[in-house]
């Protein structure tokens, strides 16, 4: 059975997304029961999302490291799906369920255990770097551990070693099947594999995860989710609610227009 | 004849796409294949493929599972991705555009002085 290593990352959004946008339907489901209280605050039960969202970010980070990407994605996908879930209890209700300045709380209380999870899972799968064969001259490990110095994820990184151990092992018996000398065969193989310090540039550059347009678009969403939670907030205080859900409705549809333009730039570059 | 390295580097993700579209391969096969294709021009060193392997993989182009070999070690295979598929033809489209206009720019008579 193959071990696959290309994971996907759509998985982890979704599951947030689903996650919380569910925990505002049940909310809404229970509304009028006898467990309605367990969803008004203070209660453990409102724990369940960060809890959950710590989760999928241990689980992000044991699959796929210091994946920051793919949990920025998870933190948005998960404000996202609580927003629509209040939307749905506001259209329901008449209301305004969810206090709008309650809501920068939550943008930190979903990317902390986001972020907290990724760092636990990261860190709990750091592996050791791969020893060399004992039919393989340890020149090769050297030269493998020094390629790939750049690369800052210990699982990748035991990887590419792994790898380039492979690669080097494969050319090393290829020159003693063809008659080298050992010593002579060491030589050809190191030749080959080039200069570790300009393969360690360019494996660094291939590793790092570069600041995308989606990034951004990410991070100006989480900003203007602030900003215009906020200037609601004080509408709210002023008595104006239907300026202050006005403002809500713009910026889900400011962050709905925006993640369909980042999709759509992405799907035609 | 030996080409340069540089003119060489921009093309692998090109080369190792179009060779992936075949079938799934691993590093040091993908490198013999590229000798052997190319009838020795191009020699690419491990250290100039696996990053580009990676990139390629990070992008989304490449997927890439262990596998034992018929030696019995694990080795990385690699297999193109729809994606990798679209970005291969998006390439190989650019390339001809360029290839046929340095050769038209290349076949120009010089004017007389």
């Amino acid at each position: 059975m193959p071990d696959r290593t290309t994971r996907r990352r759509w998985p982890y959004p979704l599951a947030a997304a689903l996650g919380c946008s569910g925990f505002g339907v049940i909310a809404e489901l229970v509304n009028n029961t006898r467990w309605a209280d367990l969803f008004h605050f203070p209660t453990p039960v409102l724990l369940a999302p960060p809890a959950g969202l710590a989760l999928i970010g241990v689980v992000l980070g044991v699959r796929r490291g210091w994946d920051h990407r793919t949990a920025w994605l998870t933190c948005a996908a998960a404000l996202a799906g609580t927003l629509a879930g209040s939307v749905l209890h506001d259209l329901s209700t008449g209301g305004g369920a969810l206090y709008p300045m309650a809501i920068p709380l939550l943008v930190i209380g979903y990317c902390g255990p986001v972020f907290l999870g990724l760092l636990i899972g990261a860190r709990a799968t750091r592996a050791e770097l791969p020893s060399a064969p004992p039919d393989q001259p340890a020149e090769f490990l050297a030269h493998a551990r020094a390629a790939t110095a750049t690369i800052a994820d210990p699982k990748e990184r035991a990887e590419a070693v792994a790898e380039l151990l492979d690669h080097a092992n494969s050319r090393y018996h290829e020159a003693l099947a063809a008659g080298a000398a050992q010593s002579a065969a060491v030589a050809a193989t190191l030749a080959e594999l080039g200069d570790p310090a300009e393969a360690a540039d360019d494996f660094g550059r291939a590793h790092r995860q570069p600041i995308t347009g989606a990034t951004i678009a990410i991070l100006a969403g989480v900003v203007a989710c602030f900003v215009a939670l906020l200037a609601s907030g004080l509408s709210v205080l002023l008595n104006s609610e239907v300026t202050a859900f006005g403002l809500l409705g713009s910026m889900v549809a400011l962050i709905g227009l925006g993640g369909f333009g980042v999709f759509w730039l992405r799907r035609s570059r | 004849m030996e080409i340069d390295r540089q003119l060489l580097k921009g093309t692998i993700p090109l080369l190792v796409l179009r060779l992936l579209d075949r079938g799934e391969l691993y590093g040091y096969q993908l490198i013999k294949s590229l000798d052997e294709l190319s009838a020795g021009a191009f020699r690419f060193s491990e250290g100039s493929l696996y990053p580009v392997l990676h990139s390629l993989e990070r992008d989304g182009l490449l997927s890439a599972h262990w596998q034992s070999g018929e030696s019995g070690r694990k080795r990385k295979y690699y297999t193109i991705t729809g994606r990798g598929r679209a970005e291969l033809a998006a390439r190989l489209r650019q390339w001809r555009t360029f290839a046929a206009a340095i050769e038209t720019v290349l076949a120009e008579e010089p004017p007389d002085a």
